[in-house]
């Protein structure tokens, strides 16, 4: 496997476009941050976050054209025919993969943070101390990381193709930056609202009645559990400076980056190649 | 005899349809054993399982005496290259970089032998020009140049001809022979191009819905080939009555033009017609080829390409 990962990390070294994915998310995290530093020069420390809960788009973009070319250009049967175990295919791409994501990640941080060294802000949490929370998150980013390289390494290696496996990819991730805001906004929907009145001209709260939108119940439970588990919210969480549920979040991100790598791994060793 | 590679009923099928149907086939070392067959009659999907791309329904199959149920056929597999359909080549790197990538996956120490290799097949003065920038031809040649990165002694090449022009066959086709003769490589060779195929293979495999149905030496075809007389005259009834009399094999092939297998006197032949009547409208000397070889076997049907 040392063999195809050197293969692999030298054809990913002169790979165009992780370096222009690479800035792209530089730059937009840095300009984020820019654009939430407060009146009093500091921006809470979720808010420099802002770029991660869409870190899996852009690795989707590189690793599905980056994993798709073994098939469109056909170099994965070059792999195959020499002998090379399947598995350590999957594996190899999956550590390829892993490093895209976190490398995009690091940039993405390594933005906000010269964004905020430009400009003097300082960093600060309404609920914590500052060090620790960066440093749960920096842990929860590297887990995401993995899982998104789990999911992007599955669905890539099973489409046979650069076009379709990359536009795949994409689409998933961003089903699931959209799939995750619903299930975050319904999550923080109130369980009782009450409807504004006027009474003599001055706006009163009327009586409460139980919200319709409110999910409560097993209901509740699951998909406050999707909300930890999954990559896009768990960037969410990190951003609203909710990111409290930690073991249940890292212990989710294992989970997704083990088992879609063992399920990919499987299914690759079956799965016959054109 | 030792075989390179051996297979024993093999079978594939996907869903419904069975693209090999219990192929038994012989390859020889130091061979070059073309596969003939029309499209669609499983060349490729043959190749697809030898090389480890797909694995067979039923069946099996020997590499170098190792079945493809050992764990060891990983260890034969090294000592093989292959070119399966369309050369496998990164399109955005040059042919030096494309081979430095093989090498880097076989895990060769060094890059010694890179230029060695493109010699071999002619590309060693295309410097950084990107491989998506190459001809086919030059795409061919360098596909073939990585399948010879791990120094095999076993070469698979899935109609390594097709979409050339001239030139590049013949470069294609002198390759490979250097590669038999100097190099002692074992080909393995798909094409339907029947008359180019004659000019390498040592050889034959004929394979037809999916599986062998004759495997033949290049020598034995020789010796198999008859020379025989095409004659077309204006009543076939009367020239196999004349030849049934002179006790001469032939076959009739439409209502005016039939085989005959044997040398004859075209004069008694014409005299012989005319007292049935009939004349002899003209008269060709035929070498039973590959290609008729083939016709009479699998027939000149349908064609399901």
């Amino acid at each position: 496997m040392v063999r195809l990962l050197n293969a692999g990390f030298s054809r990913l070294l002169h790979y165009k476009q992780l370096y222009i994915a690479v800035i792209l998310s530089f730059f937009l995290s840095a300009s984020l941050t820019l654009s939430n530093i407060d009146s009093s020069n500091g921006i809470i420390a979720g808010e420099t976050l802002k770029t991660i809960p869409v870190v899996g788009v852009f690795a989707a973009a590189v690793l599905g054209l980056f994993i798709g070319t073994e098939y469109s250009d056909g170099t994965m049967r070059n792999k195959l025919t020499v002998g090379t175990k399947r598995r350590n295919v999957y594996f190899t791409n999956y550590i390829i993969s892993s490093a895209v994501c976190t490398v995009i990640c690091i940039s993405a941080m390594t933005g906000s943070a010269a964004a905020c060294l430009l400009t003097g802000a300082k960093l600060y949490t309404p609920n914590a101390d500052v060090s620790t929370v960066m440093l749960l998150n920096a842990v929860g980013v590297l887990l995401m990381s993995f899982s998104i390289a789990g999911i992007i390494t599955f669905i890539c290696m099973m489409v046979s193709g650069k076009a379709a496996g990359g536009i795949s990819a994409m689409l998933v991730m961003i089903v699931m930056v959209f799939l995750g805001s619903w299930a975050y906004s319904r999550l923080c929907e109130p369980e009782f609202v009450s409807d504004m009145m006027l009474v003599n001209n001055i706006p009163q709260s009327g009586p409460k009645y139980l919200n319709p939108l409110y999910v409560g119940g097993g209901a509740r439970s699951i998909l406050e559990l999707a909300v930890d588990v999954m990559p896009a919210t768990q960037g969410m969480l990190m951003v609203s400076d909710e990111f409290y549920n930690q073991p249940i979040c890292y212990i989710g991100s294992i989970a997704l980056a083990v088992g879609f790598t063992a399920v990919g791994a499987a299914m690759f060793s079956k799965k016959d190649i054109k | 005899m030792n075989y390179v590679l051996e297979t024993n009923n093999l079978c594939k099928s996907y869903k419904h349809f069975k693209a090999l149907n219990g192929l038994s086939m012989h390859i020889p070392f130091g061979s070059i054993y073309g596969i003939v067959g029309r499209n669609g009659a499983g060349k490729t999907t043959l190749i697809r399982l030898i090389c480890g791309l797909q694995k067979p329904t039923e069946g099996e199959y020997k590499l170098y005496g190792i079945s493809n149920t050992n764990k060891n056929i990983s260890k034969s597999r090294r000592r093989m290259g292959a070119v399966v359909e369309t050369p496998s080549i990164y399109l955005d790197m040059s042919a030096e970089d494309n081979l430095k990538q093989q090498y880097k996956i076989i895990g060769l120490p060094s890059y010694d032998g890179i230029d060695d290799i493109l010699k071999l097949v002619g590309l060693e003065n295309t410097g950084s020009k990107k491989a998506k920038n190459f001809s086919l031809g030059m795409k061919q040649r360098l596909g073939i140049a990585i399948a010879l990165c791990a120094d095999p002694d076993f070469l698979v090449l899935d109609e390594p001809i097709n979409g050339l022009d001239p030139q590049g066959i013949i470069e294609i086709r002198e390759l490979i022979l250097r590669l038999n003769q100097e190099r002692q490589i074992t080909v393995l060779i798909s094409s339907h191009i029947l008359d180019e195929l004659s000019k390498l293979a040592t050889h034959y495999g004929f394979i037809d819905g999916g599986r062998i149905i004759k495997e033949i030496s290049a020598k034995e075809l020789e010796a198999a080939a008859r020379k025989c007389l095409l004659m077309e005259v204006t009543d076939v009834k009367a020239l196999s009555r004349v030849l049934d009399r002179l006790g001469v094999e032939y076959k009739i092939l439409s209502e005016e033009k039939a085989n005959v297998y044997a040398k004859l006197n075209i004069s008694n032949i014409a005299m012989e017609l005319a007292k049935e009547n009939a004349e002899i409208i003209s008269v060709t000397e035929k070498d039973e080829s590959l290609e008729s070889f083939y016709v009479e076997l699998i027939g000149g049907g349908t064609h399901n390409g």
